[in-house]
């Protein structure tokens, strides 16, 4: 009983529209006012001991560096790239959107970033060419699911942080996934696009000189996830001071190399960085509070115990985790789940023997799915609201792509060695 | 009416940017204190172990006076979904009023318990460079102090302003 009634209040006020950050915060202290005995002052030291730890930094820290590529003109270099990639294919520009973000993802971290970016930089030109307002949408915001799970993904660092989990080998692991995604989307696109006679981008394949002289235009995007990898795996530095670096690289890059880069555009890059990160890290601050009380109140071990006693496999409990979670995930901001609910799933993962790099991609996926359906989806809502269009007509535009996210998740959750793979052969098993 | 709440705003609102300052400079010390960090161990070989505690010292400022600098936007990030099915009149009663009423409310608790965290651990010292945790922890009720002014200020005089305070920045 001590644990429902804050958890009560805290639902209510999200439905109120209430901030998420403030709503965990009531519940927390409707906890310590009504049901304990401890100081109220602990409350608040919670939430400075929630950012007391160093792991957390890479959370600001690749926000920031996407945000100074973006600056810089990293992000139109990758756009051109990604045109001479895919251009000629059937469905040009909506391949080009899905080539970008996947590219992005090594740069931003953020699929809400990267489909408000999509939504900006592409979407215009699709127009133009004849694609419906609908479909560009869709895929906008459906390819830009694809970027929290390529590293250094928001989400990846997140879920490592709140589980006790190797951030390098979340990174590795969301490569191949990521990438499958990618693959898989460019073919739908493709079908579609053949059905509706969306053209081509340009007339025929690029050369591979043209190629190449593009790869040298973009080759420093592609650099940054190589040296973050590399030098995590080396030991040169940890994940957070990865995220420094990364920042450095770009505003070396804008600076000197690009020459785009200037102190008024410095100062807004900041201040764009702090508003950016700032909501993530109150809701983590006050979720520390939270996630102590509902620990005391034995919680995430009852929950752990229960699905032991009553799931006996693994398959079954993997469907089970799914299940809940897409459902979930159209109720529930993203982070929201992963910070509140992920430790209750992991405890009861780590007692079925899975393994908790590949648990935390399926956590992850299953989070950006939610993102991108009725009624709550945000990168729905982000992109509707900046290509135009009525959510009813997204909807029937989405519907491919989400069934065909459901598919790679699916792959993802019962082909482990799609997620595991890569970590394993660079970090050993 | 407007015209003196608009000059009072303006005076107030000098006071109240300083956490664009403040946020943005720490966002930015931070990165050269952690690239310092690798430089002095991999390059330098000589490890500086206040890095982390210094940072981690600044990201609580950092991430309470960036809680200011969204409550200056309205971006406070909240889920939009059922208030936009119930009566117009009853949305604007819990959207205008009742939210930052109870937002005020809470900014006042976390201002009160972190000044009194701050007077309880001014004894206690970090391990290294040996900074009171009063200095750590003022952050918390600083931050927010600046965040109800601008609570205050949108649910004063509306969300008509916001425009303007964005071309500012």
């Amino acid at each position: 009983m001590n644990v429902y009634i804050p958890i009560a209040v805290m639902f209510i006020l999200l439905l109120l529209e209430f901030p998420v950050a403030f709503s965990i915060f009531v519940s927390t202290m409707t906890y310590f006012l009504f049901f304990s005995y401890l100081p109220l002052m602990m409350v608040v030291q919670r939430i400075a001991e929630g950012l007391s730890s160093y792991a957390l930094l890479a959370i600001p820290f690749f926000i920031m560096a996407g945000i100074f590529m973006n600056h810089s003109g990293i992000s139109r270099r990758l756009l051109s790239f990604s045109s001479l990639l895919t251009g000629h294919m059937a469905g040009g520009l909506a391949q080009v959107n899905i080539v970008l973000s996947t590219l992005m993802g090594g740069l931003s971290g953020s699929n809400l970033a990267d489909a408000a970016m999509n939504a900006k930089l592409i979407v215009p030109f699709m127009l133009k060419k004849g694609y419906s307002k609908g479909f560009s949408a869709a895929v906008t915001a459906a390819s830009s699911l694809i970027t929290p799970i390529i590293p250094p993904g928001i989400a990846l660092i997140l879920f490592g942080y709140i589980n006790n989990v190797s951030i390098g080998r979340l990174f590795l692991a969301g490569v191949m996934p990521g990438v499958m995604m990618c693959v898989l989307m460019m073919l739908l696109v493709s079908r579609i696009a053949k059905k509706r006679g969306y053209l081509p981008e340009r007339e025929k394949r690029a050369s591979m000189k043209e190629i190449a002289f593009g790869l040298k235009d973009a080759a420093i995007a592609f650099t940054l996830p190589i040296i973050i990898i590399v030098g995590i795996r080396f030991g040169v530095f940890t994940p957070t001071e990865a995220g420094a670096i990364a920042v450095l690289f770009s505003v070396i890059i804008g600076a000197f190399v690009y020459r785009t880069m200037n102190l008024r555009k410095f100062q807004m890059g900041l201040v764009e960085s702090v508003l950016a990160s700032a909501n993530v890290l109150v809701i983590i601050a006050v979720s520390y509070g939270f996630s102590k009380f509902l620990t005391w109140e034995q919680l995430p071990q009852n929950i752990a115990a229960f699905i032991a006693a009553n799931v006996h496999s693994q398959t079954l409990f993997l469907i089970l985790v799914n299940f809940i979670l897409i459902i979930l995930g159209m109720f529930i901001e993203g982070n929201a789940i992963l910070i509140v609910l992920s430790p209750l799933l992991v405890a009861a993962a780590k007692v079925m023997g899975i393994d908790l790099v590949h648990f935390g991609i399926i956590v992850i996926l299953n989070c950006a799915i939610g993102t991108l359906t009725p009624p709550l989806g945000t990168v729905m809502f982000t992109t509707c609201t900046i290509v135009k269009v009525q959510v009813t007509e997204f909807i029937r535009e989405v519907l491919p792509f989400w069934l065909m996210l459901v598919v790679s998740l699916i792959l993802v959750t019962f082909i482990p060695q799609i997620s595991l793979f890569l970590p394993n052969l660079v970090f050993g098993q | 009416m407007r015209t003196f709440l608009g000059k009072f705003f303006a005076v107030t609102d000098r006071i109240g940017r300083i956490d664009i300052a403040i946020s943005s400079l720490l966002m930015f010390g931070i990165v050269c204190i952690s690239v310092w960090g690798v430089i002095a161990r991999y390059f330098l070989g000589n490890p500086s172990g206040w890095v982390e505690e210094l940072s981690l010292a600044m990201f609580v400022w950092l991430s309470f006076f960036g809680l200011s600098l969204l409550a200056r936007r309205g971006e406070v990030v909240n889920i939009e979904f059922l208030l936009s099915l119930v009566p117009r009149g009853v949305a604007f009663l819990l959207r205008r009023i009742l939210s930052p009423t109870l937002f005020a409310a809470c900014l006042v608790v976390i201002i009160y318990l972190g000044f009194q965290l701050v007077l309880f651990s001014h004894d206690s010292y970090t391990s290294i460079l040996r900074i009171p945790y009063s200095y750590v922890y003022l952050g918390i009720p600083l931050g927010s102090l600046f965040t109800l002014y601008h609570v205050l200020r949108h649910a004063v005089i509306g969300p008509q302003f916001f425009e303007e305070l964005d071309t500012e920045l």
